[in-house]
């Protein structure tokens, strides 16, 4: 299936494509289910746009604007880090400068509920985050599924109508049972994005380091490897020792550089040179 | 060869392990040829330490990385002269570098004045002489420097100027070789020679070109020798990636992924209370 891309203003007014706008999403809901994917080098965001990923989510690093390049046309979400916007204005100077970088929605991970709720006021789209948030963990006890107990279950419903409240478009559900999100989805205008939550999401979310298979820390259970980059790049650091190694010792044994590397000199001119060093050496 | 590394202490006095002290390399003048490489990410100095390179450049801006990549190895830092109006702002930027742990500091088109300045502090310097890209619009371009005597003359006097202020070593770039063969046996300093022939006292070329990939459009330069095709390498791999994320697409759009392993579920009893709890409020709600 080929991609089409249409032909939208960005919410920073510039004119671009874009395989969706929120308003395409939104009304996707129940219709088809799109893909996410967590990218964090401009080489990730490129390859996900070429294999059509639905939804890109970054950071707001100084690598967001080349991932924003790398990636030009496919709807991208970026995390607005709550703890060094310590008030609801910095929080949304923060917004309009990653909009002003090319941001298609934001991820209010964490947020305030007000502080949301005043982005909505701008029209900004954003998503937000419920079930295991890793951040708010000691809350619930640590790193476990959320949700499990009916208890539980209706927290995550009323968290998910609070977040529906304050004019957000979508949702990302963490470590929640398949069936209370299956539920759950039904009853919520939110476009549901499932990571750990089963398949009964709008949206399946993964990061791209568990795709590849190059994650620093532990396997997540919920994530599946499609790829075996750890050995990849194992692969291609032995490759530049072998590299580096190959260098050292060619110069080691003179076979680098050659003549065809260096410049050569008249011998005229170098005669005149050593004569004129001479002259130095005596005159000192 | 197994590599020893020295116990020392960094210019910012945190002990440590270096293959070589500044003492070392000016002692190793004349008889052993070193090895020297400009390294721009922690993956090329990671590399370049476990091959035994003997000396790392890079710039400022991923050195902490790059310094942790690379612990052992003696590494220079380049501060670039446009970032720095006076000489008091230029040594703050080489304290803050050396409280990141370089062994020296490269003084790539700096004022004189300044380079002076701060060898008043004793830091190890390095300079740069020769066909200096930022400076070459007074040299003609692109192009080797050093073919008339006239030029010789001028590359000796920068070489002398340097040596006079106290710099352990200076990178030549693009002269002819056997110029540098002369200047090598009259200077002190140790000769860095990238483009100048083999007659130097240390070998000098970009990771980058080692490896063979650029950035940008620009291209390996004649006096360098590409060692393997990285280009192609990355290629391959970024087709990796993209086959990996149509793997996942596939996946998803036909209900293989996530599966029940995957997944978590709730007791059928805890479901049916919470879709009871839902009507309830539902209704609460209206």
């Amino acid at each position: 299936m080929h991609k089409k891309y249409k032909r939208v203003f960005s919410i920073n007014n510039d004119l671009g494509y874009r395989n969706y706008t929120v308003r395409d999403i939104i009304e996707l809901k129940g219709k088809r289910k799109l893909t996410q994917v967590r990218v964090t080098t401009p080489q990730e965001a490129s390859a996900a746009e070429e294999a059509g990923i639905d939804l890109l989510l970054t950071g707001p690093g100084p690598e967001f604007s080349k991932i924003r390049k790398a990636a030009a046309k496919t709807f991208m979400t970026v995390g607005v880090p709550f703890i060094q916007n310590p008030s609801k204005r910095d929080a949304t100077k923060k917004a309009f400068e990653i909009i002003e970088a090319g941001a298609d929605s934001l991820m209010c991970q964490n947020w305030n509920l007000d502080w949301m709720a005043h982005l909505s006021k701008f029209r900004i789209p954003f998503q937000s985050h419920v079930g295991f948030i890793p951040r708010r963990t000691t809350w619930i006890g640590g790193i476990r599924s959320f949700g499990k107990t009916a208890e539980e279950a209706l927290e995550l419903f009323k968290d998910i109508k609070d977040i529906e409240n304050t004019g957000a478009w979508g949702i990302e559900v963490e470590l929640v049972p398949q069936n209370i999100l299956a539920e759950l989805t039904k009853i919520t205008s939110l476009v549901t994005i499932s990571i750990g939550s089963g398949n009964a999401a709008d949206a399946q979310f993964l990061f791209a380091e568990d795709i590849l298979g190059q994650s620093k820390i532990q396997f997540p259970r919920h994530a599946k490897k499609y790829s075996n980059f750890d050995k990849i790049l194992q692969n291609l650091q032995r490759e530049r020792v072998s590299a580096f190694k190959e260098f050292k010792s060619e110069v080691k044994r003179n076979k680098f550089p050659t003549k065809k590397h260096s410049i050569l000199l008249e011998k005229k001119e170098l005669l005149n040179f050593k004569k004129f060093l001479k002259t130095k050496k005596a005159s000192n | 060869m197994k590599k020893k590394y020295k116990k020392v202490y960094s210019l910012a006095h945190q002990a440590g392990y270096r293959n070589y002290t500044v003492r070392d390399l000016v002692d190793l003048k004349g008889r052993k040829k070193l090895t020297q490489i400009n390294v721009i990410t922690p993956e090329e100095a990671a590399a370049a330490e476990l091959a035994d390179i003997d000396l790392l450049i890079t710039g400022a801006d991923r050195l902490k990385e790059i310094r942790e990549a690379a612990p052992n190895t003696f590494l220079t830092c380049g501060i670039k002269y446009t970032e720095h109006e006076s000489k008091e702002s230029i040594a703050r930027k080489c304290f803050e570098l050396i409280e990141l742990g370089v062994d020296s500091i490269h003084t790539n088109s700096w004022n004189l004045n300044f380079i002076k300045y701060i060898s008043e502090f004793n830091i190890p310097l390095q300079g740069h002489v020769g066909f200096v890209p930022m400076k070459s619009t007074w040299t003609g371009g692109v192009k080797p420097v050093g073919k008339t005597l006239k030029e010789a003359i001028k590359v000796y006097e920068d070489i002398i100027e340097l040596e006079n202020i106290g710099c352990w070593a200076v990178e030549v770039e693009c002269i002819p070789a056997d110029i540098l063969a002369e200047i090598s046996k009259i200077t002190k300093m140790l000769t860095i020679s990238i483009g100048s022939g083999s007659k130097s006292d240390v070998q000098f070329l970009f990771a980058e070109d080692i490896l063979g990939y650029h950035n940008d459009s620009s291209k390996t330069p004649r006096h360098a020798k590409k060692y393997r095709n990285f280009d192609k390498i990355y290629q391959d791999i970024q087709k990796e990636r993209i086959k990996a994320f149509k793997k996942y697409q596939t996946d998803v759009e036909f209900k293989k992924f996530p599966a029940k392993k995957h997944s978590v579920l709730a007791d059928q009893k805890e479901l049916m209370k919470f879709k009871k709890l839902i009507t309830d409020w539902n209704n609460g709600n209206k």
